[in-house]
């Protein structure tokens, strides 16, 4: 039982990644977002019954295993994330995009045949709609304007720990 | 107790050495110098707890005794580290969503035209650095001008390709 406790963020983290691709295929495969909190609540269903069944088998010393469980989910947690990201990753990333162009062309592509396949203007529409869409940016009279803060602020602390980890704002810096 | 309190201690310390490095000097291989901070604190912290277990004790807690405890630690400092280490990528790289929000939030009360906005966010500032990314970090490499994928980056555009296949994803992304 022990095993299973120290190993019970990897176990849910199969579940959640079980869980989130059932959702895409049996559920709806349009709702990305949900179908990550999907999974990543029975993966933490998950954790809680191994964590529960462990807890219980110790009753005399509850309270001294506390901080082991606390160690679990913060694992789970991280590791959650990092497979959010990875979901992220193929349907954001720029390097991915390009590097699935190139793994279409049979014989390599030069930039302009990457650009005429994939560029600036696409990738604004993407993101514009997206933030129009959330509200995040709002057109009026033929001009953007920032619409809900929540976008702004998280821009906000992504240049802050820029500065405070890389000490420049920009990559271009 | 023993394994919240060293787990955390381990990854401050790993923390603590990045920061220190990236003050003073900002590495050229930011990412495999990252990998070695935390590989090697994580190394040489489990192997001198483990050495010296009897003897180390911090805020009233004893080191861990069991393999156990140990193997709790280590998966939790894997995914820590690895949870930075993937934050660490978005944030070398500009994000274009965020250029956007901060483009849009800097001129203010006026708001941005749509050619204001194709001024500063063009190919030049999000294609090309992320193509001559893939030519740095050997995902791709250049014949008669054409970029063409090396086996690393093959093998990463499969992943993504099939994984995308697997949750009915029909759009290509980015």
């Amino acid at each position: 039982m022990v095993y299973l406790h120290v190993l019970s963020p990897v176990v849910a983290l199969a579940i959640n990644v079980l869980a989130q691709i059932c959702y895409c295929r049996f559920v709806s495969n349009k709702q990305l977002l949900k179908s990550l909190f999907f999974g990543f609540f029975c993966g933490m269903f998950m954790l809680f019954v191994i964590e529960a069944f462990y807890v219980v088998q110790l009753l005399p010393s509850v309270l001294k295993n506390i901080p082991s469980v606390l160690i679990n989910i913060a694992s789970y947690s991280a590791l959650g994330y990092c497979y959010f990201h990875f979901v992220n990753l193929g349907e954001t990333a720029r390097r991915i995009r390009l590097l699935r162009e190139l793994s279409e062309s049979k014989n390599g592509l030069s930039v302009d045949e990457i650009l005429q396949r994939y560029n600036a203007k696409e990738i604004m529409e993407n993101r514009l709609s997206r933030l129009l869409k959330s509200e995040q940016v709002v057109y009026k009279d033929n001009r953007y304007y920032i619409g809900k803060p929540v976008m702004f602020f998280m821009s906000k602390a992504v240049l802050f720990l820029k500065v405070f980890i890389l000490g420049k704002k920009s990559e271009f810096e | 107790m023993s394994v919240l309190v060293f787990s955390l201690l381990l990854t401050a310390v790993a923390f603590i050495i990045h920061f220190i490095i990236w003050k003073i000097r900002l590495p050229v291989h930011q990412k495999s110098i990252l990998i070695y901070i935390f590989g090697v604190t994580l190394i040489a912290g489990l192997g001198f707890l483990f050495k010296f277990r009897e003897n180390i004790s911090l805020l009233g807690t004893n080191a861990p005794r069991e393999l156990h405890e140990y193997f709790q630690i280590c998966i939790f400092f894997i995914s820590v580290s690895l949870a930075y280490m993937v934050t660490y990528s978005a944030l070398e790289a500009d994000s274009p969503s965020l250029v956007m929000i901060m483009t849009i939030a800097n001129s203010g009360k006026e708001g941005l035209s749509q050619k204001n906005f194709e001024e500063k966010i063009n190919n030049k500032t999000l294609i090309i650095p992320r193509l001559k990314d893939t030519l740095s970090e050997k995902l791709a490499y250049l014949k008669e001008d054409k970029y063409n994928l090396t086996p690393k980056g093959r093998i990463i555009s499969t992943i993504f390709m099939i994984y995308r296949k697997i949750i009915k994803r029909e759009r290509k992304g980015g």
